[in-house]
């Protein structure tokens, strides 16, 4: 019996998906433009591929990130809710996110689309393809684990490796003239990742989705679930001959089809020359070589054109409707929610020429906050006539975590001569006052319960944020990122001599 | 006999299959080497901040050059290369598992296979144990908690790295090892079981789909609800959330 073949669109069809899934997952425009990231409820869910929720354009919080940060957490609660979400999308889809909804997976395979001779898979690259488990283990469980005993938060994989972040979060926020003030705060931490990331988008060139096959951990949590996933590439037995072509054709390091580093990309569907492999949803075949039909076999009804566009239309449809959602419905909601602070307190200054604002040289506004720990507020006011120390900071921001012994070090040496407060986040997960309890801190910790105190300063989610306000009241120092002790001693230094330090936003 | 094998070699190395091969390789350490050289001078000439976005710029955007112009010149070298090959390039075989278990199924088992099989075994075996023998040792610094007390996360890194990865290197190097050795025991086994091929004349019984898979999903569905609803109940929700609108300023590298 002849057989004919019939040349398949699916790889076009699939890079599809694949642009949808990375346009869906960042559909905020607002954020490329405004330079800032997505701060609304759609941010409970998380998405299924490998997407930073510091892109300008999430609209979802990244599973791996979610996970290595609930397992920093584990100390207190137990980190169900990612395990569960986990859990459901590997059972559904598997592997299969990774061939058709990660954007990274996209991006591996345009950067591979360049004309240059290829590395095929070998017993080398099948080896290597284990040391993502070694990753999955050492940087997203053990090490955030072990600190989360000392209540310092570390996404081990996100900080010193994950591409995604380099790329997506730093690349696309740096991208905006908003965020210039950041470039201060690049350092060997970024050159480091910068690097990892320049050498997997040039290994991918070569290397058929070298991130993905190598080192991504969350395919490795995946593949975890190859031989229960609902959706993916199947084989029918009686049909198949092992006659390994599926097996040759393949680019992953696959042993056989539907395995543990199989991607379900489906393109050994094509190539069985008994249409032995087909993609599946449970019993429902989605996908089967329909070229193959026995000779002088009239080729498949073309279904009606309803039902041919159905599926676009109601992808098209979710897109817009998020897109919508996100982009105007919720931050017109934002806009008319921000309490409007148009009388604006300014501290004391000796000099009422000067403006009441959040840089350098300005008067500082007002504020009060309650104390945590004790009774009482801290008022800025009441502290004029010696300089003051802001820091902003909050209990899952590792860095603000590591920086507060150096706040309390120079605290304990100027006690007398300077006011000093470390005023936590808003956004509040663990308690503070019980994240306290386990250190001797003797600088006074308060509370931003709205927002505002931060706002005032032009600050944001990001933390951590240092003020240093003279003794008359006017700003000094206003920045993000990380202090040291030497750093800190200057500018205290600095304010108490009554002037001005170069740095600041 | 050995004048054809000898001249189909000479083809095989002439070939410019052989050549892409070598280019790939050269080309891929050259590349890895320039971009080590670029980012280590631009870490030595000047890595402490403040950076400032001129300088950023500079002193990033310089490998992506470099890498841009190896690129072009790697594909000019593929087309060139590709003009002088003869006839489309001849896919991959199946690899050795794939047809010694096409043959097991076709084949009477003989003595010389059954010998091949047990040194497959007894290599999975000295394998196994030697990567549990190599697994001890990064595991147990991996499982004290004392090394992970130090709050100086670069020296906590750089000292995991140091216990870790030269093993992690080693379990690598030996699986690619027992890779190579099974695919030369399993051309052994072929060659012993071809002799010996019997055809089936009936087909394949098909097999039966398991209940267990599918008390095993509807397990894993009925964890998965359960676990998202405790971690919503929990607070493990609010989280996910709070860390995701918040910009996790070491995650993208800024820190």
């Amino acid at each position: 019996m002849d057989k004919i073949k019939t040349k398949s669109r699916a790889p076009l069809k699939r890079k599809l998906v694949q642009l949808y899934a990375a346009l869906l997952y960042n559909c905020y425009a607002r954020g490329f433009i405004k330079g800032d990231i997505y701060t609304g409820k759609a941010k409970i869910a998380c998405v299924p591929g490998l997407n930073c929720y510091s892109c300008p354009g999430a609209i979802g919080a990244c599973p791996l990130g979610a996970l290595q940060n609930a397992i920093a957490s584990s100390d207190k609660r137990m980190p169900s809710y990612v395990l569960g979400i986990i859990l459901l999308y590997g059972l559904l889809l598997g592997r299969t996110i990774c061939g058709w909804l990660c954007p990274m997976g996209l991006l591996q395979e345009l950067c591979h689309l360049l004309p240059t001779p290829k590395l095929k898979k070998s017993n080398v690259t099948r080896a290597l393809s284990y040391f993502k488990y070694a990753l999955l283990f050492v940087l997203v469980i053990i090490i955030p684990r072990m600190y989360s005993y000392q209540s310092l938060p570390l996404p081990a994989f996100c900080k010193y490796i994950c591409p995604a972040g380099t790329l997506e979060g730093a690349l696309g926020l740096l991208a905006h003239p908003a965020n210039a003030d950041k470039f201060s705060m690049l350092g060997l931490l970024f050159t480091r990742k910068y690097i990892i990331l320049v050498t997997i988008l040039a290994s991918c060139v070569f290397i058929y989705r070298a991130f993905c096959r190598f080192l991504c951990p969350l395919g490795a949590i995946y593949s975890l679930f190859s031989r229960v996933a609902v959706i993916g590439v199947k084989v029918d037995a009686p049909s198949c001959t092992k006659c390994g072509r599926c097996v040759s054709h393949c680019k992953m390091d696959v042993k056989r089809v539907g395995d543990h580093e199989c991607i379900h990309c489906a393109s050994c569907i094509d190539v069985c020359p008994t249409g032995a492999i087909s993609f599946k949803a449970g019993s429902i075949t989605l996908r089967a070589n329909e070229g193959v039909r026995p000779a002088g076999e009239n080729p498949p009804a073309k279904k009606p054109s309803f039902r041919r566009w159905a599926i676009p239309a109601a992808m098209l449809a979710v897109l817009a409707g998020l897109f919508v959602y996100t982009n105007f419905f919720e931050s017109v909601k934002a806009d008319n929610s921000t309490v409007k602070n148009e009388s604006i307190v300014p501290v004391y200054s000796a000099d009422d020429t000067l403006p009441t604002g959040s840089e350098v040289g300005m008067r500082a506004a007002d504020f009060s906050a309650p104390l945590i720990g004790k009774n009482g507020t801290f008022t800025l006011s009441d502290c004029l006539g010696k300089p003051v120390v802001i820091n902003f900071w909050a209990t899952w921001c590792t860095p603000c975590c590591l920086e507060l012994p150096y706040f309390d070090r120079v605290y304990a040496e100027n006690m007398c001569e300077i006011y000093m407060v470390a005023v936590h986040s808003n956004l509040v997960t663990d308690d503070p006052e019980a994240y306290l309890k386990d250190y001797s801190y003797s600088l006074p910790f308060a509370m931003d319960e709205t927002g505002g105190i931060i706002a005032s300063f032009n600050g944001s989610t990001i933390l951590p944020r240092t003020v240093v306000i003279d003794k008359n009241g006017v700003i000094t120092y206003n920045a993000v990122g990380s202090m040291t002790y030497d750093k800190l001693s200057g500018l205290v230094e600095e304010a108490r001599g009554g002037r001005q330090s170069d740095t600041a936003d | 006999m050995k004048k054809t094998e000898a001249e189909a070699r000479r083809r095989r190395l002439l070939s410019s299959e052989n050549y892409k091969s070598w280019g790939v390789l050269i080309s891929v350490l050259a590349l890895l080497a320039l971009l080590i050289f670029n980012c280590l001078s631009m870490y030595l000439s000047g890595n402490t901040p403040p950076f400032t976005r001129e300088i950023a710029l500079k002193k990033l955007f310089s490998p992506a050059w470099i890498l841009l112009f190896v690129l072009v010149l790697l594909a000019l070298a593929d087309r060139f290369l590709s003009r002088y090959s003869k006839g489309r390039p001849q896919p991959l075989l199946p690899n050795a598992a794939y047809r010694l278990a096409m043959l097991r199924e076709r084949a009477v088992v003989n003595e010389a296979a059954l010998k091949a099989e047990k040194k497959a075994r007894l290599l999975y075996l000295i394998s196994g144990l030697a990567t549990a023998l190599l697994s001890a040792r990064p595991l147990l610094y991996l499982l004290d908690r004392s090394n992970f007390a130090s709050w100086d996360l670069e020296n906590m890194i750089w000292d995991t790295a140091k216990h870790v990865l030269p093993y992690a290197l080693a379990i690598i190097a030996l699986t690619v090892l027992t890779f190579y050795l099974k695919d030369a025991i399993d051309e052994e086994e072929i060659a012993a079981l071809k002799p010996s091929v019997n055809i089936k004349s009936e087909g394949e019984q098909p097999r039966k789909k398991g209940a267990l898979l599918a008390v095993v999903r509807i397990a894993l569905i009925v964890l998965g609800a359960f676990l998202t609803v405790h971690g919503i109940i929990n607070g493990g929700l609010r989280d996910v959330f709070v860390k995701a609108i918040a910009i996790c300023s070491e995650c993208i590298g800024l820190g």
